[in-house]
């Protein structure tokens, strides 16, 4: 009754990313921007030996979807896991900036990634970020940005953060989207935190159904490029006006609020079966025999009800004076009682007298790993900045950036730790938006996914001298790249590329500046705030300081041939 | 890694698609397979001479004598003069690497009469 008998299907899982393209496109529209011929292989995986791919593992170019013009991107997840490194992140970047000026009907991202490639790890994170400032970008021009998950990568790390800054996922059962992958958490928490051999456990806490059920995703479809042609289209064509402007205040408080419930909704749950029985109330094996159109049936006959009288516990607020170290750091950069800032846990927060008047600091301190309470509670922090300052001069917020990275945990998975974080970069770029200046300042450390949505999102980007910047822990990069730690332990000594460190990556431009020991903190932060731009210019900045040599570039030549002029 | 190129005679290939250079940059590259364990990737352009060319990075090194022999054998059964191949390999068996190079020569003649 609502498939096609199975034989007639074409697996959008099986196939690669240009069939994919090709099938969910209308017929012979696809015009590749930067295509195999013009050899945009990554120079980094060449240096260590390894292959490369003529495309850097990613189609991005311009189509017709239902005879509207598009721009769309596919990652090929087979090669090298999708991951993004300089070249592949700059074709994505390029086309998304494309957009801006053409103005296409809608921007469809196939995305299919494990998240940065580690082989050039600083440069992948760093493209990642000038992703997701594009896409926020498209974003908040109106145009459409549509996410279609479906194959075997999924969307893991900073690339399940940008799926979730899109308007719409579609994603099938087999698709996963989430933020650390299984395999990371078994190595820094144990087996029985995650057993990443248990393939059903990882679906189970990943996968399309669970997704869809908590919202994470839009619509399930079936494992066929026609059945997400359909759901393209169809998505694209039920999006209100209301749907594509640029997301307010009140819409970011209302998201905010319904991500404190389902956390609360969902407290204590480590499996998508706890998942599918509060929202569904379906038993273990029910769901898993459902197909897609009979699990949104299902789900939008019970949409109707609140499934339960939720009172959401609040975020965290800021209610206790500062440490001794912390009012020591406070002192110095904005003087002795010119701050009234406080602490809660890992959350700092509050006012301060800055070089050009008053402006508002909100961050992370000692290292904090960055879970759902925090990244909601900072969410928080932010809007409420914004809204304090709704009709009179938008201060400028200082970004306090101290992070060991995303909190490793199943149950902070399974919620979707991706997409609180998402909803954080949506609170930081609103900011942005209505005219608040964003300074961060890295201090103690920066790693990977609690930086990329937060700190990275700065206008200017500041590393405190003491700045540890990097992306994972090398343990765990051995066991994903499968390159014996030695290796990498040894190529961390010399790669700019790949080393962690704050100078590295203000070499590759993705930090603006490095504050010394002996500078006026005071006086350094008034020359972030007369520099700060709401223009992403890191990529070339990494080309000025010789980092970098081909983000820039590359996302010019995508733009020019998408036909957006250079 | 090893990389070499490789000029082998063979029978002159269907010449280039175009019709004009701009109907030549507008139509899609030839290519198939995927840079993936055990896959490669194969991009086929015209060239100039009317030799066909192979230029191959393959991360298995030391098999030099059976790229030859593969090589060999493929311009022999196909019409590959003027094409250039351009091969991204992880270590694919010789067979794949035989029905990959058919592949991507029946794509450009489908490319062609397109």
């Amino acid at each position: 009754m609502s498939a096609r008998p199975q034989a007639l299907r074409h697996s959008f899982l099986e196939a690669s990313a240009r069939e994919r393209l090709a099938g969910l496109c209308d017929a012979g529209s696809l015009q590749e921007c930067c295509p195999p011929r013009e050899r945009l292989a990554s120079p980094h995986l060449a240096a260590l030996g390894l292959a490369q791919a003529l495309d850097d593992g990613i189609v991005v170019g311009t189509a017709r979807l239902d005879d509207q013009p598009v721009l769309v991107a596919a990652q090929e997840g087979r090669f090298n896991g999708g991951a993004v490194g300089e070249v592949h992140g700059a074709k994505l970047t390029g086309l998304l900036q494309a957009a801006l000026v053409t103005r296409p009907a809608a921007v469809l991202l196939l995305l299919d990634s494990g998240g940065v490639r580690l082989h050039e790890a600083n440069a992948g994170i760093l493209s990642i970020s000038e992703v997701a400032r594009a896409l926020l970008a498209v974003r908040a021009a109106g145009i459409p940005v549509l996410v279609l998950l479906g194959g075997s990568c999924g969307a893991f790390g900073g690339m399940g953060i940008v799926a979730r800054l899109a308007h719409r996922v579609v994603m099938s059962e087999e698709a996963r989207l989430s933020l650390s992958g299984p395999e990371v958490i078994e190595t820094v928490k144990g087996k029985q935190e995650f057993d990443s051999r248990d393939r059903a456990l990882v679906w189970r806490v990943t996968g399309g159904k669970t997704r869809r059920a908590l919202g994470e995703a839009d619509l399930l479809v079936e494992d066929d490029i026609a059945a997400f042609r359909n759901a393209a289209v169809a998505t694209l064509r039920d999006l209100r006006p209301a749907d594509r402007q640029a997301l307010t205040l009140t819409a970011l408080r209302q998201r905010q609020h319904a991500l404190l419930e389902r956390r609360t909704r969902h407290a204590g749950q480590v499996d998508g079966h706890a998942v599918l029985a509060t929202v569904l109330g379906l038993g273990r094996d029910r769901a898993a025999l459902l197909d897609a159109r009979a699990f949104e049936d299902l789900l939008a006959q019970q949409g109707g009800t609140p499934l339960s009288q939720v009172v959401p516990e609040d975020a965290l607020s800021v209610d206790a004076a500062l440490d001794a170290e912390d009012l020591a750091f406070a002192d110095r950069l904005f003087g002795a009682g010119q701050h009234q800032l406080q602490a809660k846990g890992y959350l700092i927060a509050g006012t301060a007298t800055g070089p050009t008047g008053p402006l508002a600091l909100v961050g992370t301190r000692d290292r904090a790993p960055i879970g759902l309470e925090l990244a909601l509670s900072m969410a928080e922090g932010i809007l409420a900045v914004v809204a304090a300052d709704q009709g009179q001069a938008p201060r400028p917020i200082v970004l306090l950036a101290d992070t060991q990275g995303q909190a490793l945990s199943r149950h902070e998975e399974l919620l979707g730790l991706n997409g609180a974080l998402a909803h954080l970069a949506l609170c930081v770029d609103l900011a942005r938006r209505q005219g608040h200046r964003l300074i961060t300042l890295v201090r103690h450390e920066a790693v990977s996914g609690g930086f990329l949505s937060f700190g990275m999102l700065g206008d200017h980007i500041c590393a405190l001298p003491e700045a540890q910047v990097r992306v994972m822990d090398l343990r765990a990069m051995a066991r994903v790249t499968k390159l014996p730690l030695e290796q990498l332990e040894a190529l961390a000594q010399t790669s700019p590329v790949f080393a962690p460190g704050a100078g590295n990556f203000h070499q590759l431009g993705g930090i603006h500046a490095l504050w010394s020991d002996q500078e006026d903190w005071r006086a350094a932060l008034g020359v972030a705030l007369a520099d700060a731009t709401t223009e992403d210019r890191r990529a070339g900045l990494g080309h000025q300081r010789g980092g970098r040599h081909l983000a820039a570039e590359v996302a010019r030549r995508v733009r020019t041939q998408a036909g957006a002029g250079a | 890694m090893e990389t070499f190129t490789l000029s082998l005679p063979s029978a002159l290939a269907a010449t280039a698609p175009a019709t004009s250079p701009t109907a030549a940059s507008a139509a899609p590259d030839v290519i198939c397979g995927i840079v993936a364990s055990g896959n490669l990737e194969i991009l086929v352009e015209p060239q100039g001479s009317s030799t066909c060319t192979f230029e191959i990075h393959t991360a298995a090194e030391g098999f030099r004598e059976t790229w030859d022999a593969v090589l060999a054998d493929f311009v022999q059964r196909h019409p590959a003069g003027g094409l250039r191949f351009t091969l991204n390999d992880v270590g694919s068996t010789p067979a794949v690497v035989a029905l990959r190079l058919a592949q991507a020569h029946e794509l450009w003649l489908r490319g062609r009469a397109a």
